[in-house]
This record gives C-alpha cells, sequence and structure tokens, in this order.
C-alpha cells in the first residue's frame, strides 16, 4: 500500500521538528550551563584575588643629614640607582635634581636641589617635594630647606632600592590600584586609543567590528582587531591568544555577561591593572602602576599627559613601542595618541602641543636582579620561617631590610676589582678553570647588629655558595684579640690582669696539654725576645700570643669566645690562640662587633619589616642587645686594634691613603690558606676573607689579601660620612707612656705612645726617673 | 625624710574648734599620710649616680614617671647649644635630632615610628645617653619594659649630674625593672 505523499511529510516534519525540539533543548541546557559557568567564573575571579603580586625585597632607605657628603660618586650612585636625573633648569618633577652654584650658574657646587620621590614608608608616606640643600666647598650639607625658602628641615631620606622579586611562575611584576587612583589623562588616553566607544557599548562593539572589518578588507591584512577593553580583559583572563572564531566568539559571550555583572568602572580597574606593558628582563610588567613607575620612576599621578599617551600607546605592542628599547618608536606612537585625543576632542590644541613638545622623559631601566644576590638569599631564607614561598610569591608583600644599598655597591666592586688585582699581580693565583680565587666581605653596624652590606663571592652568576654565611675557615691571628681581650681586660672577662704595656717573652716554648705536647711558631720564624703585649698583638707575634694564651688559661679564653658569639663547639684546645679554629667571616664580625659596639652583643638584624599591600607591618623586627663584656674592656681591645693600624700588619691601610680613626687585625691561617681582616670604625665594621674554596695555597698574608679590600671598602664607603673617633667609656685613662718600659712618658723618653689603663691601672712611675720600678708582669687577679 | 608639714600646709592653723576640726583633720591626716608613704616612697628608691636629694625637693614641681620633661630640656638645650656652636660632630647633631623627634612621635602615641627614629640614632651614635633613656622609655610605652632594661643599664655612669634628671630616671628604671604587672603603681605619681 502506498501512502499519500502528504502523510510521509507530515511524518517527516513531525520527527524533524522533534529532532529540532530536543536538539534546541539541548542546545539550550548547554548554552545554560556554559551562561552558569561562566557566570560563576567571572564572579569568582573578579571577587577573589586575581592576580599573584611578588613580593618585593627592598633595601633600607637612606639617612640624609647636614655633615653628610652629598657631591662625591656615591651619593651620585645613589640617586641613579633610585632613578634621580639630573637636569639643568629647577627640577620640577619628583626624581629630578641639580646642583647650582653659588652664583646661580651650573658649576662648583654649592647647593643640591632634590626633588624627592613619593614613597610609602612603612607608617608613614612621603609625598615627593622640593629640597634646597646647602654644601660647603667639600660637598658636605649645611643645611637643608622645603622647597626655596620652606621650612629648614634637618634630615630626610631617600627611598629604599628594590632589590629583588619574588615571584611565582608567571613572573610578572605588578602593583594593584584603584580606578579612583588612576589620573583622569591616562583613563581618557586609554579609552581613546583603545576602545573610543568604551562607555557606550556592553561588551562588544558592533561599529567597532565593522569598522575594524572595512579597515582590514582595504589594506588586505589585520589592522584593527576590533575588540574591546571588555573582550581584551577577558581574553587575558580567562583565555588564549589562539586566533580562531570560537575564542572570539566566546571571548564576545564573556565580555557581554563581565558588563552585565560589573560595572564599566570595576572593568576598567581591572583592565588597568592586567593589562601587559613590557618587560624588565625576565619578568613582565603589567598593570598602569608598575608601566609608570618602570619607564618614568613616577606614580600614576604624577604623570604627565605626555607620558600618560606614551603609556596608553604601549598597549598595542609593547615591545615594539618599549620607551626604553625603541624611544623614537614610543615617541611617534604617543604623538598618534596624542592626535587622537585631539581628534576626540579630550585636549585642545594648545594641551596638545605643549604634550607633542614634551620629552620622553623615561628613567634609565634600573635592573632589580644582579646585585646583592646573596643578602637577598639570605633574607628569602630568614622569611621561610613565618612566611611560605608561595605566599611571598603571591601577597605583594614589601619586606624593609637593612642593607646599605650604596655600601653593597661599594662592596660588591671591591671584593671584584680587588681580586682581580690580586690575580694580576700574583699570577701564581691563577689556576685550571673553575677554581679561582674568591672573597666575601660582610658589613654591620656594629652600634645597631644591622647588616649593611653581604658579599658572598665575587660572581654570584657562578657559584651562589654564600661565604659569608657558610664558609667555615680557619681565622688565624683575627681571634688574637679575643686572647688579649681575656689577658687585659677587667675582672669580669679574665682571671689574669696583664697590662697593654706588660712585657712577655717571645721564645719558644712547648705547651703541654692532655698529655700532647704544642709548639708553636712565629710566622717568619723570627724570634722578638721580649715585647709588650701591645706588641705582640700590633705584631701578630705568635709564640708570646700563645705565652699569654697559657698564663691566662685555655679554658677561660674559649668561654670568653663563646660569650663573645663563637659557636659552643669551641674546643679548648691551645692553638685555638692563634686561630686554628673554623668559623665563618659571619661570625668573625659577630665577635668583632663586641669590640666595636662598646661590650653589648648585638643580633645581627637583616630584615627590618614585612608590610602587607595594605601597608600594615605584619612582621617588625627591632634591635636586640645584649651586654657581654664591660665596655672598657671593649675599649681597652679597641685601643689596641688601633695600634695594629698605626703600626702593626694593618698599616698598609694607611699608606693606602685610608686615615680615619680605625682598629682591627689581620689574620692568615696555617699554610697561607686563608687571608682575613676584621676592622672597624665607630659606627662601620667590616670582615674581609680572601682564598680557595677548596682548601687550596693563597700563599699570601691577610695583610697582603685581605685588608686591600677591607680598605678600599672602607675608604670609598664613608667618603659622605662625616669622621668620629671611638667614644672612651668612663673608667678608662688614656696616658702618655714610654712604650718600651710602660711608664709616664717625660723629657727623658725617646719615644711615647698613648695608651690606655683601667683606672686603676695608670702607672705612677715616669720613665727615666731614678728608682722607677719594672713594669708589672702577668699576675693573677685575687 | 619629708617634713609633714610641707606636704600639709595649714596643719598647723588647725584646732580652734574641736568638732570641725575633727571633721578635717581624719581626711586631712589620711591625705598627708598618703602623700608622705609616696614621697617616701621615692626616696626609698635605688639611688642612680647623681640622684642624691632629688627627693627632698619634691616640693617643686613634680617630677611625673613617664615624663621626661628634664631629659628633654636638656636634649633641646644641647641640639640648640651644638646647632649654634658645632661642638658635636654631624653624626651626634643628626643622632639628637632623630631623638627629639622621637620624643615628639611619642607624645602623639606613634610609638613605633619613634622606635625606629631611635634605632636610627643609635646607628648614627652609639654612645648618646639620649638615646638610650628615650630607647628605654619607648619600650615602657610600647607595653614591653623589660626591653628597655639593656638601655637604661648603658647609662650608668653617663648622665650628667642633675637631680631632677636623675629621678625622672629612677622613676623610669623601677617601672622597667619591675614585673609587668606592677608598673601601674608608679604611673603618674609625684615624686
Amino acid at each position: 500500500m502506498i501512502r499519500p505523499r502528504w502523510l510521509v511529510s507530515r511524518r517527516f516534519l513531525a520527527y524533524a521538528l522533534g529532532l529540532l525540539l530536543l536538539a534546541g533543548l539541548a542546545g539550550g541546557l548547554l548554552a545554560w550551563r556554559f551562561y552558569l559557568q561562566t557566570d560563576e567564573l567571572l564572579t569568582g575571579h573578579f571577587a577573589g584575588q586575581r592576580w599573584d603580586f611578588p613580593s618585593r625585597i627592598y633595601s633600607d632607605q637612606y639617612a640624609v643629614y647636614p655633615g653628610l657628603g652629598v657631591d662625591g660618586e656615591l651619593f651620585a650612585w645613589r640617586l641613579k640607582r633610585r632613578g634621580y636625573v639630573e637636569v639643568r633648569d629647577r627640577p620640577e618633577a619628583r626624581g629630578e635634581y641639580r646642583y647650582v652654584a653659588a652664583d646661580g650658574e651650573l658649576g662648583h657646587p654649592r647647593r643640591l636641589e632634590l626633588f624627592l620621590r613619593s614613597f610609602d614608608f612603612p607608617g608613614r608616606r612621603e609625598a615627593g617635594r622640593l629640597l634646597d640643600i646647602r654644601l660647603d666647598a667639600g660637598g658636605r650639607i649645611l643645611g637643608m630647606h622645603e622647597g626655596p625658602g620652606g621650612e629648614e628641615i634637618y634630615s630626610f631620606f631617600l627611598e629604599p632600592v628594590m632589590l629583588a622579586g619574588l615571584h611565582g611562575e608567571l613572573r610578572e611584576d605588578r602593583r594593584e590600584m584603584k580606578i579612583a587612583e588612576v589620573p583622569a589623562h591616562l583613563v581618557r588616553a586609554v579609552v581613546s586609543v583603545e576602545d573610543r566607544r568604551f562607555f557606550d557599548h556592553r561588551g562588544v562593539d558592533l561599529r567597532g567590528l565593522a569598522r575594524a572589518f572595512l579597515v582590514n578588507l582595504r589594506s588586505g591584512r589585520v589592522r584593527q582587531g576590533g575588540s574591546t577593553l571588555t573582550q581584551q580583559l577577558m581574553k587575558n583572563f580567562f583565555l588564549d591568544n589562539e586566533r580562531t572564531l570560537t575564542r572570539k566568539a566566546r571571548e564576545a559571550v564573556m565580555a557581554v555577561m563581565a558588563e552585565r555583572r560589573f560595572s564599566k568602572l570595576e572593568i576598567l580597574e581591572n583592565y588597568l591593572n592586567e593589562i601587559y606593558l613590557g618587560q624588565k628582563g625576565g619578568v613582565g610588567v603589567h598593570g598602569m602602576w608598575e608601566a609608570s613607575a618602570w619607564y618614568f620612576g613616577r606614580e600614576p599621578r604624577e604623570l604627565s599627559l605626555g607620558q600618560a599617551a606614551t603609556l596608553a600607546g604601549v598597549i598595542r605592542a609593547p615591545n615594539y613601542y618599549s620607551p626604553h628599547r625603541h624611544p623614537e618608536r614610543a615617541v611617534e606612537r604617543r604623538n598618534v595618541v596624542l592626535r587622537v585625543l585631539l581628534d576626540v576632542g579630550e585636549i585642545d590644541h594648545r594641551t596638545y602641543r605643549r604634550a607633542l613638545a614634551e620629552a620622553l622623559g623615561t628613567v634609565p631601566p634600573v635592573a632589580a636582579t644582579g646585585s646583592a644576590s646573596h643578602f637577598t638569599d639570605f633574607v628569602r631564607n630568614e622569611l621561610k620561617e613565618n612566611f611560605p614561598a608561595e605566599v611571598l610569591k603571591s601577597e605583594g608583600y614589601s619586606i624593609f631590610t637593612t642593607l646599605d644599598a650604596g655600601f653593597q655597591h661599594v662592596a660588591e666592586r671591591a671584593v671584584a676589582e680587588e681580586l682581580d688585582r690580586l690575580e694580576r699581580d700574583f699570577p701564581t693565583l691563577l689556576r685550571e678553570q673553575g677554581d679561582r680565587i674568591e672573597g666575601a666581605l660582610v658589613v654591620l653596624n656594629p652600634r645597631t647588629g644591622r647588616i649593611l652590606a653581604m658579599v658572598g663571592g665575587r660572581d654570584y652568576g657562578r657559584t651562589q655558595f654564600n661565604r659569608v654565611l657558610n664558609a667555615r675557615r680557619q681565622t688565624g691571628s683575627v681571634f688574637k684579640p679575643v686572647v688579649m681581650l681575656a689577658a687585659v681586660g677587667s675582672e669580669e672577662v679574665g682571671r689574669v690582669h696583664l697590662l697593654p704595656t706588660s712585657r712577655v717573652t717571645d721564645e719558644p716554648f712547648t705547651w703541654d696539654y692532655d698529655g700532647k705536647k704544642w709548639s708553636p711558631a712565629n710566622y717568619s720564624d723570627k724570634l722578638y725576645g721580649e715585647v709588650t703585649v701591645r706588641e705582640a698583638l700590633e705584631r701578630s707575634i705568635n709564640t708570646a700570643t700563645a705565652r699569654i694564651a697559657r698564663d691566662v688559661g685555655i679554658e677561660e679564653i674559649r668561654d670568653l669566645a663563646v660569650r663573645l658569639g663563637v659557636d659552643e663547639a669551641l674546643r679548648p684546645w691551645p692553638a685555638i690562640s692563634l686561630g686554628a679554629y673554623e668559623i665563618s667571616p659571619f661570625d668573625v664580625a659577630r665577635v668583632y662587633s663586641v669590640f666595636a659596639g662598646g661590650g653589648m652583643k648585638a643580633e645581627p638584624l637583616g630584615v627590618a619589616k614585612v608590610v602587607d599591600r595594605t601597608g600594615k607591618v605584619i612582621e617588625g623586627n627591632r634591635l636586640e642587645f645584649e651586654r657581654v663584656i664591660p665596655a672598657v674592656d671593649a675599649y681597652l681591645v679597641t685601643h689596641m686594634l688601633e695600634g695594629v693600624m698605626e703600626r702593626g700588619t694593618g698599616r698598609r691601610a694607611r699608606t693606602a691613603g685610608f686615615t680615619r680613626p680605625a682598629a682591627g687585625k689581620t689574620g692568615t691561617s696555617n699554610d697561607y690558606n686563608d687571608a682575613w681582616f676584621a676592622g672597624y670604625t665607630p659606627g662601620l665594621l667590616a670582615v674581609a676573607w680572601v682564598g680557595f674554596d677548596k682548601a687550596g695555597h693563597v700563599g699570601l698574608s691577610g695583610a697582603t689579601a685581605a685588608l686591600p679590600v677591607w680598605t678600599r671598602f672602607m675608604k670609598e664607603a664613608l667618603e659622605e660620612r662625616p669622621p668620629s673617633a671611638f667614644e672612651v667609656p668612663a673608667g678608662i685613662e688614656l696616658v702618655e707612656v714610654d712604650p718600651r718600659s710602660g711608664l709616664l712618658a717625660t723629657v727623658a723618653c725617646n719615644d711615647t705612645i698613648t695608651e690606655a689603663f683601667l683606672e686603676d691601672d695608670v702607672p705612677n712611675q715616669h720613665c727615666g726617673a731614678l728608682g722607677h720600678l719594672l713594669p708589672r708582669q702577668a699576675e693573677p687577679r685575687h | 625624710m619629708v617634713p609633714l608639714a610641707t606636704c600639709c600646709p595649714g596643719r598647723q592653723n588647725l584646732g580652734t574648734e574641736p568638732v570641725p576640726a575633727l571633721r578635717v583633720v581624719v581626711p586631712l591626716v589620711l591625705v598627708c599620710s598618703l602623700l608622705l608613704v609616696s614621697a617616701c616612697t621615692v626616696a626609698s628608691l635605688p639611688r642612680f649616680p647623681g640622684a642624691g636629694g632629688a627627693a627632698g625637693r619634691a616640693g617643686q614641681e613634680p617630677v611625673k614617671s613617664g615624663q621626661l620633661a628634664r631629659a628633654g630640656l636638656l636634649l633641646d638645650e644641647t641640639v640648640a647649644a651644638a646647632a649654634a656652636g658645632g661642638q658635636l660632630g654631624a653624626g651626634r647633631l643628626a643622632s639628637l635630632r632623630f631623638v627629639a623627634r622621637a620624643r615628639d612621635l611619642m607624645t602623639r602615641e606613634r610609638n613605633e615610628e619613634a622606635l625606629d627614629l631611635l634605632e636610627r640614632s643609635m646607628g648614627l651614635d652609639g654612645g648618646s645617653w639620649y638615646t638610650w633613656l628615650y630607647m628605654a622609655e619607648a619600650w615602657r610605652r610600647g607595653g614591653d619594659p623589660a626591653r628597655g632594661r639593656v638601655y637604661l643599664e648603658k647609662l650608668d655612669g653617663r648622665v650628667p649630674d642633675d637631680d631632677r634628671l636623675a629621678l625622672e630616671i629612677e622613676l623610669l628604671r623601677r617601672q622597667v625593672y619591675l614585673p609587668a604587672g606592677l608598673t601601674g603603681e608608679f604611673s603618674g605619681r609625684d615624686g
């Protein structure tokens, strides 16, 4: 039987309709699911933390005050490192400065005009202000005012230097800002050039798409994308860069949904924080705040119209229009943006011409990495205790350290260049590849324990091993001041009491201990007969020092060393009196900081504050002190160590032109494997070590290999500081004596030196006088 | 010992009318006893070098704990004299100015900032007793007086011989050394 055709068609139609209905239903369900998922994605993303913010490690801020030198090489470096730019005319913008002669012409500096940058210090904001700084002929500050004729100020701080960023896998630098903080001209520039109808469309701009289509059709290639800001944001947040219709469709749908969910200002804020704007080495520059700081050294609200237009222009192709790498292209693109602003009526002709005449105004790119790397490793390690790595990589903490960026720069240079010089002067130091002579330098403020500089090796790129902290090496004679402290100190530090003028025999002897024998010898095998305690230290005489150690008692010396900061594992063997014990340069610095700090042991401090993105201090570390020896005893050692610099093994620092009051000691380990110098001025302590990583023969003394590193650092680091002398504590008397007899100096003495005595120890006999008594010898204290 | 009459001016004129006098005498005796105990407590505090006789002049403007008025005055005088005559080194003068700023911040209850400045002051000049004194005071105000001890120890033999200054330091010393729960006992009491 043949069915009528109309019946077949109806049934087919019914099937087809049914299928269509089912398909529609399934499609609707899928669309609904897509909608729900996308909506959840959007709301979750916008409500949650959208980005990982790398934490940043900063140096300390730099205090500037009257008396400080500010026209030398180091201060110039400090300004440059912070992106300050020298200008010819009066500084008008933050980050500019100029030196002005008294008569107002550029030339010999008499005034420094400095427009400070703004910075959020922990607990306070520096808004950035113009300072007028009067200088003397030597470049030292006489007085300071806020702006010309403004209020007198007595100090200010240069902002900290960023040392490193703690990035996640994405390696993005970004600082978030609220839409209210974005200057209007930057918003206008971005919107005008990227999405002129942003405030009119609903996520997708059909007119824009049509225009882009026509432009592309005419030119025969893709010249315009037609994507709105919202679409760009959706792509950056959720999608990839694939050029497919599916991706474009998803982008469009998501943009429309985002516009339904969120306000225009919310979308714009996210866009301005998200957008990629260039590259800092291996790290991407994201968001307007970061780009503004990176290219112009300014916060967004400080940007000129020209600079805002430049940033808006960079969005299209950040590396092609990079203001750092291609300034001419950046200017060209900026001018296009300015023209657009004029055409759409956002600016008038006068403003347009003025902005066109602006210089690009970039600051030189300053890499945050490559400097202070050993120190930042140390800081990361310190932070580990309280902050998981993931938190540091995503929460955008500001970590303020104690490092003096200028000192670090000088220290790195001193280590690198002095080791190069050593290799030139002593070719025997050149070994096969991979075994280069190494060095370490650590710098502390002994008054506070703040770590000011740390160089863990000559080339961080080659080896990241931090010798300051982890290289345990024999100290040699650097240990001797501990022996002398036990000998000449008050009853609080030693049972035996000698004077610096007491005489000891420098003859070979054998020290019997625990059934063993130890016979110390002098480096040069030369014997000095009879010397004073002071001479034994100044000339670093082993045999005499070992005799003193034997008289004092090695247990006592060991305990004193532990009190000063050497670890408990130190065994009371006679050889420790000559430094036959391995400790790190950092530990040596801790011990010497007690001498330099007037008997107080300050806990070394590297991380001062950790501040979250809202400015709240979440970790604050304060100075920690403990008195371990009386101030008078610390001073006695300091005074003898001053003699090392003037007359002893440290005098090479003087011939090298370092003239400030200083105290220090050379050290050379057995077989000349390690060269040391530990020394300090009032307020600055540095310990230098030179040697091979694989214990090897350096063949040079501490005075030849390590002292030049120390001297170079001290000379350059202290160029800015006003000189100061060691403070003499109450209970100490400085007396002119005859160095041979230790008696009070008279005209009858051939030679005199200034000696420091505890009040009760001041000699009462005069040299050359009839019937003078012999100087005191070692005697037990009762 | 402070004479009772010094503490209770007008006590000698009491007694012409027995009943009203009794009404006045009882509370007056109580008040005077309290004052006397206060004065004697201060006088019995362990002496700091230079503190001799400080309590004996308690009839002058009262010395209150937590108010380093005399120290502040000396600080201002030292800074002014140094700025005018240039006797101090630049580092020390800068350090003292940090101390003066820290003192002002403390009065505005910005203790953390004050501590920051005092630490800077120490970094510039390790030998200034002003810094140590205000460090101790800052830690006291910060609610952790025990951390001020190490700074007070450094003061020994370094402060000028000044009775009122010595008394201020004594009061601070008592608070810094007393267990935390008892520090309030001396807070704000006249010396």
